[in-house]
Protein backbone atom coordinates (compact mmCIF):
# COMPACT_ATOMS: atom_id res chain seq x y z
CA UNK A 1 0.00 0.00 0.00
CA UNK A 2 2.78 2.22 0.90
CA UNK A 3 4.66 1.03 -2.44
CA UNK A 4 1.64 2.26 -4.40
CA UNK A 5 1.02 5.51 -2.58
CA UNK A 6 4.80 6.55 -3.73
CA UNK A 7 4.07 5.36 -6.90
CA UNK A 8 1.09 7.63 -7.46
CA UNK A 9 2.77 10.38 -6.30
CA UNK A 10 5.90 10.17 -8.41
CA UNK A 11 3.57 9.64 -11.25
CA UNK A 12 1.87 12.65 -9.66
CA UNK A 13 4.76 14.81 -9.99
CA UNK A 14 5.52 13.37 -13.46
CA UNK A 15 2.00 14.17 -14.95
CA UNK A 16 2.33 17.73 -13.01
CA UNK A 17 5.70 18.14 -14.74
CA UNK A 18 4.57 17.05 -18.19
CA UNK A 19 1.81 19.19 -18.03
CA UNK A 20 3.92 22.70 -17.20
CA UNK A 21 6.08 21.86 -20.23
CA UNK A 22 3.13 21.50 -22.53
CA UNK A 23 1.67 25.01 -21.45
CA UNK A 24 4.93 26.46 -22.02
CA UNK A 25 5.48 24.68 -25.36
CA UNK A 26 2.08 26.05 -26.62
CA UNK A 27 2.82 29.32 -24.85
CA UNK A 28 5.47 28.94 -27.15
CA UNK A 29 3.34 27.66 -30.34
CA UNK A 30 1.27 31.08 -29.52
CA UNK A 31 3.93 33.31 -29.73
CA UNK A 32 5.35 31.48 -33.05
CA UNK A 33 3.10 33.35 -35.29
CA UNK A 34 3.36 36.42 -33.63
CA UNK A 35 7.00 36.59 -34.83
CA UNK A 36 6.55 35.43 -37.95
CA UNK A 37 4.16 38.09 -38.63
CA UNK A 38 6.53 40.36 -37.49
CA UNK A 39 9.04 39.07 -40.18
CA UNK A 40 6.42 39.46 -42.91
CA UNK A 41 5.49 42.92 -41.69
CA UNK A 42 9.51 43.71 -42.19
CA UNK A 43 9.07 42.47 -45.55
CA UNK A 44 6.05 44.39 -46.34
CA UNK A 45 8.05 47.53 -45.14
CA UNK A 46 10.98 46.50 -47.24
CA UNK A 47 8.93 46.37 -50.34
CA UNK A 48 7.43 49.39 -49.82
CA UNK A 49 10.95 51.24 -49.49
CA UNK A 50 12.23 49.11 -52.70
CA UNK A 51 9.49 50.00 -54.66
CA UNK A 52 10.34 54.04 -53.69
CA UNK A 53 13.60 53.56 -54.70
CA UNK A 54 13.00 52.51 -57.98
CA UNK A 55 11.95 55.58 -58.49
CA UNK A 56 15.86 57.01 -59.10
CA UNK A 57 16.63 53.70 -60.37
CA UNK A 58 14.44 52.72 -63.10
CA UNK A 59 14.05 54.33 -66.38
CA UNK A 60 10.62 54.86 -69.06
CA UNK A 61 11.55 53.09 -71.98
CA UNK A 62 11.60 55.58 -75.44
CA UNK A 63 11.05 58.83 -72.61
CA UNK A 64 14.37 57.59 -71.25
CA UNK A 65 13.74 59.23 -67.63
CA UNK A 66 12.95 58.00 -64.56
CA UNK A 67 10.19 58.49 -62.43
CA UNK A 68 11.71 60.64 -60.03
CA UNK A 69 12.89 63.10 -62.92
CA UNK A 70 9.22 63.35 -63.95
CA UNK A 71 7.61 64.09 -60.64
CA UNK A 72 9.78 66.34 -60.28
CA UNK A 73 9.21 68.18 -63.32
CA UNK A 74 5.42 68.07 -62.52
CA UNK A 75 5.75 69.63 -59.47
CA UNK A 76 8.34 72.37 -60.14
CA UNK A 77 6.15 73.32 -63.35
CA UNK A 78 3.05 73.58 -61.12
CA UNK A 79 1.10 70.95 -63.41
CA UNK A 80 -1.66 69.04 -62.22
CA UNK A 81 -0.76 66.01 -64.67
CA UNK A 82 1.17 66.87 -67.88
CA UNK A 83 4.74 67.26 -68.02
CA UNK A 84 6.23 69.26 -71.58
CA UNK A 85 9.35 67.80 -72.95
CA UNK A 86 10.05 69.40 -76.11
CA UNK A 87 8.32 66.82 -78.19
CA UNK A 88 5.04 66.78 -76.03
CA UNK A 89 3.07 66.24 -73.31
CA UNK A 90 3.64 63.45 -71.35
CA UNK A 91 0.88 62.94 -68.14
CA UNK A 92 2.73 61.92 -65.15
CA UNK A 93 -0.21 61.16 -63.31
CA UNK A 94 -0.89 58.19 -65.50
CA UNK A 95 2.92 56.93 -65.60
CA UNK A 96 2.75 56.88 -61.20
CA UNK A 97 -0.78 55.07 -61.57
CA UNK A 98 0.65 52.33 -63.69
CA UNK A 99 3.99 52.13 -61.97
CA UNK A 100 2.26 51.52 -58.39
CA UNK A 101 -0.99 49.39 -59.38
CA UNK A 102 0.73 46.05 -60.36
CA UNK A 103 2.72 46.26 -57.10
CA UNK A 104 -0.06 47.32 -54.88
CA UNK A 105 -3.66 47.10 -56.53
CA UNK A 106 -5.69 49.74 -55.10
CA UNK A 107 -3.92 49.64 -51.70
CA UNK A 108 -1.75 52.44 -52.08
CA UNK A 109 -1.75 56.13 -51.64
CA UNK A 110 1.57 58.13 -52.25
CA UNK A 111 1.13 62.24 -51.65
CA UNK A 112 3.92 64.74 -52.35
CA UNK A 113 4.38 67.62 -50.31
CA UNK A 114 5.47 71.10 -51.97
CA UNK A 115 3.85 74.32 -51.82
CA UNK A 116 1.05 72.44 -52.77
CA UNK A 117 -0.10 68.75 -52.12
CA UNK A 118 -0.07 66.64 -55.05
CA UNK A 119 -2.07 63.25 -53.80
CA UNK A 120 -1.93 59.91 -56.19
CA UNK A 121 -3.71 56.31 -55.34
CA UNK A 122 -6.45 55.42 -53.93
CA UNK A 123 -8.97 56.53 -50.36
CA UNK A 124 -6.62 55.35 -47.30
CA UNK A 125 -9.13 53.02 -45.24
CA UNK A 126 -9.77 53.94 -41.44
CA UNK A 127 -9.86 49.97 -40.12
CA UNK A 128 -6.97 48.38 -41.41
CA UNK A 129 -2.95 48.17 -40.48
CA UNK A 130 -1.16 50.90 -42.83
CA UNK A 131 2.58 51.03 -43.55
CA UNK A 132 3.69 54.66 -44.33
CA UNK A 133 7.23 55.38 -45.68
CA UNK A 134 8.83 58.79 -45.82
CA UNK A 135 11.18 60.33 -47.73
CA UNK A 136 12.95 63.21 -49.52
CA UNK A 137 13.32 63.67 -53.88
CA UNK A 138 15.65 66.30 -55.21
CA UNK A 139 13.56 68.95 -56.79
CA UNK A 140 14.60 70.44 -59.91
CA UNK A 141 16.16 74.06 -58.23
CA UNK A 142 18.91 76.37 -58.34
CA UNK A 143 18.82 76.02 -54.43
CA UNK A 144 19.25 72.28 -54.10
CA UNK A 145 15.84 72.09 -53.26
CA UNK A 146 13.68 69.10 -51.85
CA UNK A 147 10.11 68.14 -51.83
CA UNK A 148 8.85 65.38 -49.25
CA UNK A 149 6.73 62.00 -50.24
CA UNK A 150 4.73 59.88 -48.07
CA UNK A 151 4.04 56.54 -49.49
CA UNK A 152 1.33 54.57 -47.88
CA UNK A 153 0.06 50.91 -48.57
CA UNK A 154 -2.32 48.84 -46.71
CA UNK B 1 4.89 -10.07 -3.16
CA UNK B 2 5.71 -6.98 -1.88
CA UNK B 3 9.05 -7.46 -3.49
CA UNK B 4 7.72 -7.86 -6.76
CA UNK B 5 5.25 -5.11 -6.82
CA UNK B 6 8.40 -2.94 -5.96
CA UNK B 7 10.40 -4.00 -8.81
CA UNK B 8 7.24 -3.59 -11.44
CA UNK B 9 6.40 0.43 -10.56
CA UNK B 10 9.83 0.73 -10.45
CA UNK B 11 10.27 -0.34 -14.18
CA UNK B 12 7.32 1.23 -15.38
CA UNK B 13 8.27 4.58 -13.67
CA UNK B 14 11.76 4.37 -15.19
CA UNK B 15 10.07 4.24 -18.88
CA UNK B 16 8.04 7.36 -17.94
CA UNK B 17 11.01 9.00 -17.00
CA UNK B 18 12.77 7.69 -20.72
CA UNK B 19 9.45 9.04 -22.05
CA UNK B 20 10.06 12.11 -20.39
CA UNK B 21 13.16 12.90 -20.79
CA UNK B 22 13.24 12.10 -24.60
CA UNK B 23 9.95 14.70 -24.53
CA UNK B 24 12.23 17.13 -22.85
CA UNK B 25 14.97 16.95 -24.79
CA UNK B 26 12.90 16.92 -28.40
CA UNK B 27 11.13 20.12 -27.13
CA UNK B 28 14.14 22.16 -26.25
CA UNK B 29 15.93 21.49 -29.39
CA UNK B 30 12.79 22.18 -30.90
CA UNK B 31 13.04 25.43 -28.78
CA UNK B 32 17.11 26.65 -29.64
CA UNK B 33 16.51 25.52 -33.30
CA UNK B 34 13.16 27.57 -33.72
CA UNK B 35 14.99 30.40 -32.00
CA UNK B 36 18.26 30.25 -33.39
CA UNK B 37 15.71 30.53 -37.69
CA UNK B 38 14.38 33.31 -35.76
CA UNK B 39 17.76 35.11 -34.86
CA UNK B 40 18.93 34.40 -38.53
CA UNK B 41 15.77 35.86 -40.20
CA UNK B 42 15.81 38.79 -38.05
CA UNK B 43 19.02 39.03 -38.79
CA UNK B 44 19.03 38.92 -42.85
CA UNK B 45 15.87 41.47 -42.80
CA UNK B 46 18.13 43.69 -40.72
CA UNK B 47 20.88 43.44 -43.37
CA UNK B 48 18.13 43.51 -46.47
CA UNK B 49 16.90 46.86 -44.96
CA UNK B 50 20.43 48.09 -44.42
CA UNK B 51 20.97 47.77 -47.85
CA UNK B 52 18.09 48.89 -49.12
CA UNK B 53 18.92 52.00 -47.14
CA UNK B 54 22.05 52.82 -48.82
CA UNK B 55 20.56 51.94 -52.43
CA UNK B 56 17.89 54.29 -51.58
CA UNK B 57 20.75 57.44 -50.54
CA UNK B 58 22.67 56.34 -53.48
CA UNK B 59 19.58 56.73 -55.36
CA UNK B 60 18.61 59.93 -54.07
CA UNK B 61 22.17 60.99 -54.97
CA UNK B 62 22.03 59.49 -58.68
CA UNK B 63 19.15 61.46 -59.01
CA UNK B 64 20.36 64.47 -57.51
CA UNK B 65 23.81 64.19 -59.70
CA UNK B 66 21.33 64.14 -62.86
CA UNK B 67 19.44 67.48 -61.89
CA UNK B 68 22.84 68.91 -60.62
CA UNK B 69 24.11 68.59 -64.80
CA UNK B 70 20.47 70.03 -66.04
CA UNK B 71 21.03 73.42 -63.59
CA UNK B 72 24.91 73.30 -64.42
CA UNK B 73 24.47 72.84 -68.27
CA UNK B 74 22.13 75.76 -68.34
CA UNK B 75 23.49 77.79 -66.19
CA UNK B 76 27.14 77.59 -68.22
CA UNK B 77 25.58 77.46 -71.44
CA UNK B 78 23.81 81.38 -70.42
CA UNK B 79 27.24 82.42 -69.56
CA UNK B 80 29.08 80.99 -72.80
CA UNK B 81 30.61 78.26 -71.43
CA UNK B 82 32.02 79.21 -68.09
CA UNK B 83 30.92 80.89 -64.83
CA UNK B 84 32.00 84.51 -63.72
CA UNK B 85 30.84 87.02 -61.68
CA UNK B 86 30.23 89.37 -63.74
CA UNK B 87 27.07 87.90 -65.37
CA UNK B 88 27.79 88.46 -69.04
CA UNK B 89 28.70 85.75 -71.09
CA UNK B 90 32.19 84.79 -71.93
CA UNK B 91 34.22 85.86 -74.91
CA UNK B 92 34.33 84.07 -77.75
CA UNK B 93 35.71 86.65 -80.18
CA UNK B 94 37.98 89.26 -79.25
CA UNK B 95 39.09 90.44 -82.51
CA UNK B 96 40.05 87.06 -83.00
CA UNK B 97 39.09 83.46 -81.70
CA UNK B 98 39.19 83.30 -78.11
CA UNK B 99 36.78 80.29 -77.71
CA UNK B 100 36.93 78.13 -75.13
CA UNK B 101 38.69 74.36 -75.29
CA UNK B 102 36.35 71.75 -74.44
CA UNK B 103 38.86 71.17 -71.47
CA UNK B 104 38.02 74.81 -70.32
CA UNK B 105 34.53 74.36 -70.25
CA UNK B 106 34.57 70.59 -68.78
CA UNK B 107 36.25 72.50 -65.56
CA UNK B 108 33.49 74.69 -65.42
CA UNK B 109 30.87 72.23 -66.10
CA UNK B 110 32.18 70.05 -63.40
CA UNK B 111 32.48 72.84 -60.80
CA UNK B 112 28.86 74.15 -61.60
CA UNK B 113 27.77 70.81 -61.34
CA UNK B 114 29.54 69.88 -58.02
CA UNK B 115 28.00 72.91 -56.45
CA UNK B 116 24.77 71.94 -56.81
CA UNK B 117 25.20 68.52 -56.59
CA UNK B 118 26.14 69.09 -52.80
CA UNK B 119 23.47 71.55 -52.35
CA UNK B 120 21.00 68.63 -52.46
CA UNK B 121 22.78 66.35 -50.18
CA UNK B 122 23.10 68.79 -47.40
CA UNK B 123 19.31 68.36 -47.45
CA UNK B 124 19.38 64.80 -47.93
CA UNK B 125 18.13 63.60 -44.01
CA UNK B 126 15.88 61.06 -45.23
CA UNK B 127 13.22 60.79 -41.82
CA UNK B 128 12.29 56.94 -41.86
CA UNK B 129 16.15 55.42 -42.28
CA UNK B 130 17.82 55.11 -38.99
CA UNK B 131 21.50 57.22 -38.11
CA UNK B 132 22.72 58.30 -41.67
CA UNK B 133 25.53 60.24 -42.88
CA UNK B 134 26.63 61.47 -46.25
CA UNK B 135 30.16 63.48 -47.00
CA UNK B 136 29.86 65.52 -49.91
CA UNK B 137 31.33 64.96 -53.00
CA UNK B 138 34.94 66.38 -53.76
CA UNK B 139 34.63 66.21 -57.71
CA UNK B 140 32.36 65.53 -60.65
CA UNK B 141 33.49 64.92 -63.90
CA UNK B 142 32.12 65.12 -67.74
CA UNK B 143 33.12 62.45 -70.14
CA UNK B 144 33.73 64.95 -73.19
CA UNK B 145 35.68 62.11 -75.55
CA UNK B 146 33.00 62.51 -78.04
CA UNK B 147 32.22 66.39 -77.86
CA UNK B 148 34.14 67.28 -80.89
CA UNK B 149 32.88 64.43 -83.07
CA UNK B 150 29.05 64.90 -82.54
CA UNK B 151 28.70 61.79 -80.12
CA UNK B 152 28.12 63.81 -77.38
CA UNK B 153 25.42 66.09 -79.29
CA UNK B 154 21.90 64.53 -77.75
CA UNK B 155 24.12 62.24 -74.03
CA UNK B 156 26.69 62.61 -72.18
CA UNK B 157 27.92 60.65 -69.25
CA UNK B 158 28.57 62.13 -65.93
CA UNK B 159 30.16 60.69 -62.46
CA UNK B 160 30.51 62.29 -59.24
CA UNK B 161 33.06 60.99 -56.75
CA UNK B 162 34.72 61.20 -53.18
CA UNK B 163 31.51 60.89 -51.11
CA UNK B 164 30.74 58.27 -48.90
CA UNK B 165 27.90 57.10 -46.86
CA UNK B 166 27.06 55.33 -43.76
CA UNK B 167 24.08 54.03 -42.27
CA UNK B 168 23.67 52.89 -38.49
CA UNK B 169 20.80 50.17 -37.41
CA UNK B 170 21.15 49.43 -33.58
CA UNK B 171 24.19 48.06 -33.71
CA UNK B 172 25.30 47.84 -37.02
CA UNK B 173 27.66 50.07 -39.00
CA UNK B 174 27.33 50.09 -42.94
CA UNK B 175 29.95 51.73 -44.85
CA UNK B 176 29.89 52.77 -48.50
CA UNK B 177 31.05 54.53 -51.46
CA UNK B 178 29.11 57.27 -53.10
CA UNK B 179 30.21 57.46 -56.32
CA UNK B 180 27.73 57.25 -58.88
CA UNK B 181 27.54 57.90 -62.67
CA UNK B 182 25.03 58.98 -64.73
CA UNK B 183 23.80 59.26 -68.43
CA UNK B 184 22.46 62.41 -69.04
CA UNK B 185 20.29 62.02 -72.17
CA UNK B 186 18.40 64.95 -74.17
CA UNK B 187 20.40 67.57 -73.20
CA UNK B 188 22.03 69.11 -76.14
CA UNK B 189 24.36 71.32 -74.16
CA UNK B 190 27.89 69.68 -76.29
CA UNK B 191 25.39 70.26 -79.55
CA UNK B 192 25.16 73.76 -79.40
CA UNK B 193 29.03 74.65 -77.89
CA UNK B 194 30.36 72.68 -81.14
CA UNK B 195 28.16 74.18 -83.54
CA UNK B 196 29.87 77.41 -82.08
CA UNK B 197 33.03 76.77 -81.49
CA UNK B 198 33.00 75.77 -85.26
CA UNK B 199 31.78 78.96 -86.31
CA UNK B 200 33.44 80.86 -84.33
CA UNK B 201 37.03 81.19 -86.14
CA UNK B 202 35.08 82.55 -89.37
CA UNK B 203 32.94 84.27 -87.65
CA UNK B 204 35.37 86.44 -85.58
CA UNK B 205 36.97 86.90 -89.33
CA UNK B 206 34.13 88.37 -90.82
CA UNK B 207 33.10 90.39 -87.90
CA UNK B 208 36.73 91.58 -87.84
CA UNK B 209 36.34 93.01 -92.04
CA UNK B 210 33.32 93.87 -91.37
CA UNK B 211 33.95 96.56 -88.65
CA UNK B 212 37.07 97.68 -90.04
CA UNK B 213 35.26 98.37 -93.10
CA UNK B 214 32.54 100.17 -91.09
CA UNK B 215 35.35 102.40 -89.17
CA UNK B 216 34.96 104.87 -92.27
CA UNK B 217 31.54 106.38 -91.51
CA UNK B 218 32.81 107.64 -87.96
CA UNK B 219 34.35 110.39 -90.18
CA UNK B 220 30.86 111.88 -90.86
CA UNK B 221 30.14 111.62 -87.19
CA UNK B 222 30.36 114.82 -84.92
CA UNK B 223 33.14 115.50 -83.06
CA UNK B 224 33.07 114.00 -79.59
CA UNK B 225 32.75 116.21 -76.19
CA UNK B 226 35.71 117.42 -74.61
CA UNK B 227 35.50 114.96 -72.24
CA UNK B 228 34.24 112.31 -74.21
CA UNK B 229 35.75 109.02 -74.13
CA UNK B 230 33.78 105.94 -75.55
CA UNK B 231 31.90 107.91 -76.89
CA UNK B 232 28.23 105.95 -77.41
CA UNK B 233 27.42 105.38 -81.16
CA UNK B 234 23.58 105.11 -80.49
CA UNK B 235 23.05 109.08 -80.57
CA UNK B 236 25.87 110.72 -82.22
CA UNK B 237 27.24 108.24 -84.93
CA UNK B 238 23.95 106.42 -86.08
CA UNK B 239 25.25 105.24 -89.21
CA UNK B 240 28.39 103.97 -87.93
CA UNK B 241 26.37 101.83 -85.43
CA UNK B 242 23.68 100.58 -88.36
CA UNK B 243 26.85 99.38 -90.17
CA UNK B 244 28.02 97.51 -87.47
CA UNK B 245 23.71 95.93 -86.84
CA UNK B 246 24.63 94.71 -90.41
CA UNK B 247 28.08 93.52 -89.89
CA UNK B 248 26.44 91.34 -86.91
CA UNK B 249 23.98 89.71 -89.43
CA UNK B 250 26.67 88.62 -91.73
CA UNK B 251 28.20 87.10 -88.89
CA UNK B 252 24.99 85.87 -87.42
CA UNK B 253 24.37 84.67 -91.06
CA UNK B 254 27.64 82.32 -90.63
CA UNK B 255 26.11 80.50 -87.34
CA UNK B 256 24.58 77.33 -89.32
CA UNK B 257 23.50 74.50 -86.97
CA UNK B 258 21.11 72.76 -89.96
CA UNK B 259 18.68 71.64 -87.04
CA UNK B 260 14.92 73.24 -87.70
CA UNK B 261 15.08 73.34 -83.84
CA UNK B 262 17.56 75.75 -82.87
CA UNK B 263 16.98 79.57 -83.26
CA UNK B 264 19.75 82.39 -83.07
CA UNK B 265 20.14 85.95 -82.67
CA UNK B 266 22.78 88.45 -81.94
CA UNK B 267 22.22 91.66 -80.27
CA UNK B 268 25.07 94.81 -80.12
CA UNK B 269 25.34 95.35 -76.83
CA UNK B 270 27.90 98.30 -77.36
CA UNK B 271 29.24 100.88 -79.79
CA UNK B 272 31.45 103.20 -79.61
CA UNK B 273 34.17 105.65 -81.33
CA UNK B 274 37.09 107.71 -80.08
CA UNK B 275 39.54 110.20 -81.81
CA UNK B 276 43.18 108.76 -81.17
CA UNK B 277 44.22 105.70 -79.55
CA UNK B 278 41.31 103.72 -78.94
CA UNK B 279 40.73 103.95 -74.73
CA UNK B 280 39.76 100.77 -73.76
CA UNK B 281 36.09 100.79 -74.27
CA UNK B 282 35.24 97.48 -74.71
CA UNK B 283 37.65 94.53 -72.51
CA UNK B 284 38.30 90.85 -73.45
CA UNK B 285 36.70 88.61 -70.45
CA UNK B 286 37.02 85.27 -69.67
CA UNK B 287 37.79 82.64 -66.61
CA UNK B 288 40.49 80.66 -66.50
CA UNK B 289 39.98 77.18 -66.05
CA UNK B 290 41.87 75.08 -63.34
CA UNK B 291 42.50 71.57 -63.45
CA UNK B 292 39.90 69.53 -62.49
CA UNK B 293 39.68 68.14 -59.50
CA UNK B 294 43.02 69.22 -58.75
CA UNK B 295 41.91 70.96 -55.28
CA UNK B 296 39.04 70.62 -52.69
CA UNK B 297 36.78 72.08 -55.27
CA UNK B 298 35.61 75.32 -53.90
CA UNK B 299 34.97 78.01 -56.76
CA UNK B 300 37.19 80.91 -56.92
CA UNK B 301 36.86 83.43 -59.23
CA UNK B 302 40.25 83.96 -61.32
CA UNK B 303 38.77 86.37 -64.00
CA UNK B 304 40.73 87.70 -66.86
CA UNK B 305 40.27 90.72 -68.05
CA UNK B 306 42.55 92.10 -70.62
CA UNK B 307 42.67 95.28 -73.13
CA UNK B 308 41.97 93.76 -76.51
CA UNK B 309 44.59 92.73 -78.94
CA UNK B 310 43.95 95.81 -81.07
CA UNK B 311 44.22 95.52 -84.70
CA UNK B 312 46.56 98.28 -86.26
CA UNK B 313 46.05 99.67 -89.38
CA UNK B 314 47.62 102.35 -91.36
CA UNK B 315 46.96 105.58 -88.37
CA UNK B 316 46.12 105.53 -85.13
CA UNK B 317 43.48 108.49 -85.25
CA UNK B 318 40.06 106.73 -85.26
CA UNK B 319 38.79 104.59 -82.77
CA UNK B 320 35.70 102.12 -83.54
CA UNK B 321 34.55 99.47 -81.10
CA UNK B 322 32.01 97.11 -80.87
CA UNK B 323 30.28 94.46 -78.78
CA UNK B 324 27.76 91.95 -79.59
CA UNK B 325 25.96 89.09 -77.84
CA UNK B 326 25.37 85.88 -79.84
CA UNK B 327 22.50 83.32 -78.56
CA UNK B 328 21.09 80.15 -79.89
CA UNK B 329 18.22 78.27 -78.57
CA UNK B 330 17.37 75.04 -78.53
CA UNK B 331 13.86 73.88 -78.78
CA UNK B 332 14.11 70.08 -79.49
CA UNK B 333 14.08 69.36 -75.54
CA UNK B 334 13.42 71.28 -72.43
CA UNK B 335 15.46 70.67 -69.21
CA UNK B 336 14.73 69.51 -65.68
CA UNK B 337 15.07 72.65 -64.29
CA UNK B 338 13.40 75.35 -62.53
CA UNK B 339 11.87 78.82 -65.00
CA UNK B 340 12.71 78.75 -68.39
CA UNK B 341 13.61 75.13 -69.39
CA UNK B 342 15.12 75.58 -73.01
CA UNK B 343 18.88 75.64 -73.27
CA UNK B 344 19.94 78.64 -74.00
CA UNK B 345 23.66 79.51 -75.07
CA UNK B 346 25.43 82.90 -75.62
CA UNK B 347 28.77 84.12 -76.17
CA UNK B 348 30.27 87.70 -76.60
CA UNK B 349 32.12 89.09 -79.69
CA UNK B 350 34.07 92.08 -78.91
CA UNK B 351 36.02 94.01 -81.93
CA UNK B 352 38.53 97.10 -81.76
CA UNK B 353 39.85 98.68 -84.45
CA UNK B 354 41.84 102.18 -85.14
CA UNK B 355 42.53 103.70 -88.26
CA UNK B 356 44.12 106.27 -89.89
CA UNK B 357 42.88 110.52 -89.58
CA UNK B 358 39.63 111.06 -92.09
CA UNK B 359 40.43 112.38 -95.10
Amino acid sequence: MKGQTKEMIEILILVIGVSVLLVISYSFLIRMPSTGSLLLEMHRYDSMTNTVKNFFYIRIPILNKTYAQMLGDMVVNDAEDLVDYGYGNINVTEIIYEYFDPYYGEDWHFRVFNEKKYDFGYKIPSNVRIRTFLMKFPLPSYEGGVMRIEFKNW
Amino acid sequence: MNSRIGRKSQSSLLILVFLVSIFVVAFFYFLFTSSTLQVKGVKGMKLSKISNYLDILKGYSRHALLLSSHVATKKVALSGGEINEVGIPRNWICNEDVSPDVEDVRFFLSEETLKYLNMYLEKSRIEDLPEQDIQNYTCVDYDVDGVLNGENDEKFNVGSYGSKIRVKLENDIVSSDNNVYEEITENRFWFVYRKFKEWTPEGARILNNSVTDCLQHVCDCPPMSPDGICEPCENTCRKFQNCIEGAIENTLAELKFDDPYVTCDANLIGCYYDSGLCDECNTCQKEEAEELCAKELSFQSNMNTEPLNILYLQGDEICGSMEAIFTCRDYKYLLSVEGERNLVFSVRATIEVEQYTCS
